[in-house]
């Protein structure tokens, strides 16, 4: 009864004192092919409780009796601490063991040298302690290590976490993912590309015959062809110059594609855009997809090409087809008549022009 | 003189940061500090009194996993070491020993009342307040989950919510914690003195023979009371008492230790701080300690004369803490970083998350400083309104 009484009136608020129970881990797979320096560090006092290791009953360990409970310990660790490579277990050498000090208390290490197969993401289990101690925390260190493709990790282990892995490498799905994305988003942020593209079907919202109310269909036809255009265009460019059948000088390729823009804003103004849409399309577009290579050379390796470039293609339509879609029913919906059209179209042709002579400028003169 | 103080201040500033540095380095690099082996297999290196290795003989039994009764045997074992050696660790040995109930919603009754004290020590309150109200509904005369309640309720700053598990106590033939509880919930919704009077009145008709818990619990009520009460001789002398009981008791210790600290005593503040381990809050305030101390100019002490290095120890124990994933001391975290970092906007975040797990005099005070520090008036408006809708009094600041 009194106990109980106590449990309700010590004040809630009590302060903690010594932290949490704490094992340290330290895994380095720098060492030769197959070998890994395993360096496991456990408080004396955990020890106690999980292992016992007070042989004599007299309370007062000692330094012979933590000596002696070597393989003890070593059976305890064998149980509960797992390390693997490529999913296969790693053998756990002899151990050497030794004291250390962390904060105020002094933990058992044993160091040891674990055989690995040479290939593969490292694992840890580790379910040291937590049997004993539910908020057991272990500190998990793994210095660097070119196979895994890891940098040193700094891991918390806890009675709920008890795996960690070096990151797997991606699936072929995940990658490819990855480069439809990539593709989308330079599209979307290449400016220079859409300017072009905008350039080009901005006149098509005009009527494409004398009346007021042009058929949809030959409108539909007319964007179709500048777009299908363009993608052919700078697909065959990407796949050729991304397998390597075409070289090319970026800085000229650059330029080239603000020249495009210039050229198409003159067309708009000129007022012939309409008849030469669908060529200049394709053959600018042979230019852009050249600039689009290069934007996936800086996001590939040499070796993995093929994948990438399906992705990066696939994205980059796919971000077309976005912008076309997003602006499409504005070429049809947009009421105004002809005059205000021309004029908006003319405005906004020059302001793009503008920008691509600026771009022309700083990727020829400044750059 | 500003401007001289303030040279010596960012000199101190990068001092101190070097010092952290250094320190968490010596924390935080195993590999610096060499693994060793004592000459002497009679090197003493840890241990353990009668209770401990009692617990440790028990836990490591080998048919403890089929021996319920003396699981819940265990794990009370444990939390009594816990308390009595200020070691955290030992309530995660206590609720792994309760780990079979883990899921159970009908674990015995002793179980639920130990997972509840684990709870709310390890400031899950919300957790255990769960626990606790699950439990009296299946026994509502039991005495220790209706004070726990009580106390939990007063902790989150709920003293109406208190009051009805106060006056629970009557019937349940508890007069006197009856009386503590209700006075203790009174005291934060609009009668504070004549609380504190009652409770004076009470403690004073003692006899002087009887020390059991439940007067240590009534003196640590009259000393927040007194406190509250702008009384701070007599709420140093309440803490004395409790610190004379149970010199363990580790509330107490810190609460008088900050006593100390509010009316400018380092010297007395770092002195009850002497031989306690190198927690967070005990850093803390020997960090506090020797701030004071250096300021006031005093001749170095043994004991935490030099404020820099104090304070790096207490940041590296954060820090440590934060890598570890652990549930800082909202409370505690927050007055280092207003009173020792002098980052007011942090401490005043850290003072809001506080905020919003507990509720007792300290954390009321704590925000308000901290907001007041911020310039922050929608916070204290804040706590303006919550104190006037509680009718909730501390004349030891004005708000």
């Amino acid at each position: 009864m009194v106990f109980a009484i106590v449990t309700a009136l010590c004040s809630i608020t009590s302060a903690h004192a010594h932290a949490v129970g704490t094992s340290y881990l330290h895994i380095d797979p720098a060492g030769s092919d197959s070998e890994v320096a395993v360096r496991v560090e456990l408080s004396i006092r955990d020890i106690e409780f999980a292992v016992g290791l007070d042989a004599n009953g007299d309370g007062r360990i000692t330094w012979g009796e933590v000596n002696s409970s070597t393989p003890a310990l070593v059976t305890y660790i064998g149980r509960k601490f797992g390390l693997s490579r490529g999913g296969h277990q790693c053998a756990l050498g002899d151990s050497d063991i030794a004291l250390d000090q962390h904060t105020d208390e002094l933990y058992a290490v044993l160091s040891t040298t674990a055989a690995c197969g040479s290939n593969g993401a490292l694992a840890v289990q580790s379910d040291l302690f937590f049997e004993i101690d539910d908020s057991h925390r272990t500190l998990l260190a793994v210095a660097n290590d070119e196979q895994s493709g890891g940098d040193g990790a700094v891991s918390v282990l806890t009675s709920t976490t008890r795996h960690w892995s070096t990151a797997e490498p991606a699936g072929a799905w995940q990658d490819f993912a990855r480069f439809v994305g990539q593709g989308a988003w330079h599209i979307w942020i290449g400016f220079d590309h859409l300017a072009f593209l905008m350039l080009l079907l901005l006149p098509l919202a005009r009527a494409t015959t004398l009346d007021e109310q042009p058929h949809i269909w030959p409108r539909v036809t007319s964007i179709l062809k500048v777009v299908t255009a363009f993608t052919a265009a700078h697909s065959i460019t990407l796949i050729c110059a991304t397998l390597g059948l075409l070289h090319f000088s970026a800085r000229w390729v650059e330029a080239l594609i603000a020249a495009s823009i210039v050229v198409a804003a003159l067309a708009n103004i000129a007022n012939v855009a309409t008849r030469y849409g669908a060529a200049m399309a394709f053959g600018f577009g042979l230019i852009h997809g050249l600039g689009f290579a290069s934007a996936l050379a800086d996001i590939t390796t040499s070796t993995t090409r093929v994948i990438p470039l399906i992705g990066f293609n696939f994205g980059v339509e796919l971000g077309q087809l976005a912008v076309v879609a997003a602006v499409f029913p504005l070429l049809f919906l947009w009421r105004g008549s002809p005059p205000i059209k021309d004029r908006a179209i003319l405005a906004g042709s020059i302001a793009m022009g503008a920008a691509g002579i600026s771009w022309l400028v700083q990727r020829t003169l400044l750059s | 003189m500003n401007r001289f103080n303030e040279l010596m201040g960012t000199r101190r500033r990068a001092s101190a940061a070097v010092l952290t540095l250094i320190v968490w380095m010596g924390f935080a690099a195993n590999t610096k500090a060499a693994p060793y082996k004592p000459e002497s297999p009679d090197t003493l290196l840890l241990e353990l009194d009668a209770s401990q290795q009692q617990a440790s003989a028990k836990r490591r039994a080998a048919n403890l996993q089929n021996n319920k009764a003396g699981a819940i045997e265990l794990a009370r074992e444990f939390v009594a070491l816990g308390r009595a050696h200020h070691d955290e660790r030992y309530f995660g040995y206590a609720s792994a020993a309760l780990q079979r109930w883990q899921q159970d919603a009908q674990a015995p009754l002793e179980v639920v009342l130990l997972r509840a004290d684990i709870a709310q020590h390890q400031h899950r309150f919300n957790e255990a307040r769960i626990i606790l109200d699950g439990l009296l509904v299946r026994d509502p005369n039991q005495l220790t989950a209706r004070l726990m309640r009580a106390a939990l309720h007063m902790t989150q700053g709920e003293p109406h919510a208190a009051l009805q598990d106060c006056q629970k106590l009557f019937s349940l033939r508890e007069p006197f914690a009856a009386t503590i509880c209700l006075a203790h919930a009174h005291s934060s919704s609009g009668k504070l003195d004549e609380s504190y009077r009652l409770v004076s009145t009470m403690l004073q008709q003692i006899p002087p023979g009887r020390r059991d818990t439940q007067v240590a619990w009534a003196w640590g009520v009259a000393a927040d009371m007194a406190q509250r009460s702008g009384k701070e001789e007599e709420a140093e002398q309440w803490l004395r008492k409790a610190l004379t009981q149970d010199s363990n008791d580790l509330v107490s210790r810190l609460e008088l230790c900050d006593l100390f600290l509010h009316t400018q005593r380092p010297n007395e503040a770092l002195k009850l701080l002497a031989a306690l381990p190198a927690s967070e809050p005990i850093l803390l305030r020997r960090a506090l300690g020797a701030k004071q101390l250096s300021a006031k100019k005093v001749g170095a002490m043994e004991v935490g004369a030099k404020p820099d290095l104090a304070l790096a120890e207490w940041r590296a124990a954060v820090e440590r803490s934060e890598r570890l994933g652990i549930t800082l001391h909202l409370r505690e975290l927050a007055r280092g970083q207003l009173e020792l970092l002098n980052d007011p906007t942090l401490a005043l975040h850290t003072a809001l998350k506080n905020w919003e797990v507990q509720r007792e005099p300290v954390d009321v005070r704590l925000l308000v400083a901290a907001a007041r520090a911020a310039g922050n008036a929608a916070a204290l408006q804040r706590v303006r309104e919550w104190q006037n809708a509680l009718r909730f009094e501390d004349r030891s600041f004005a708000l």
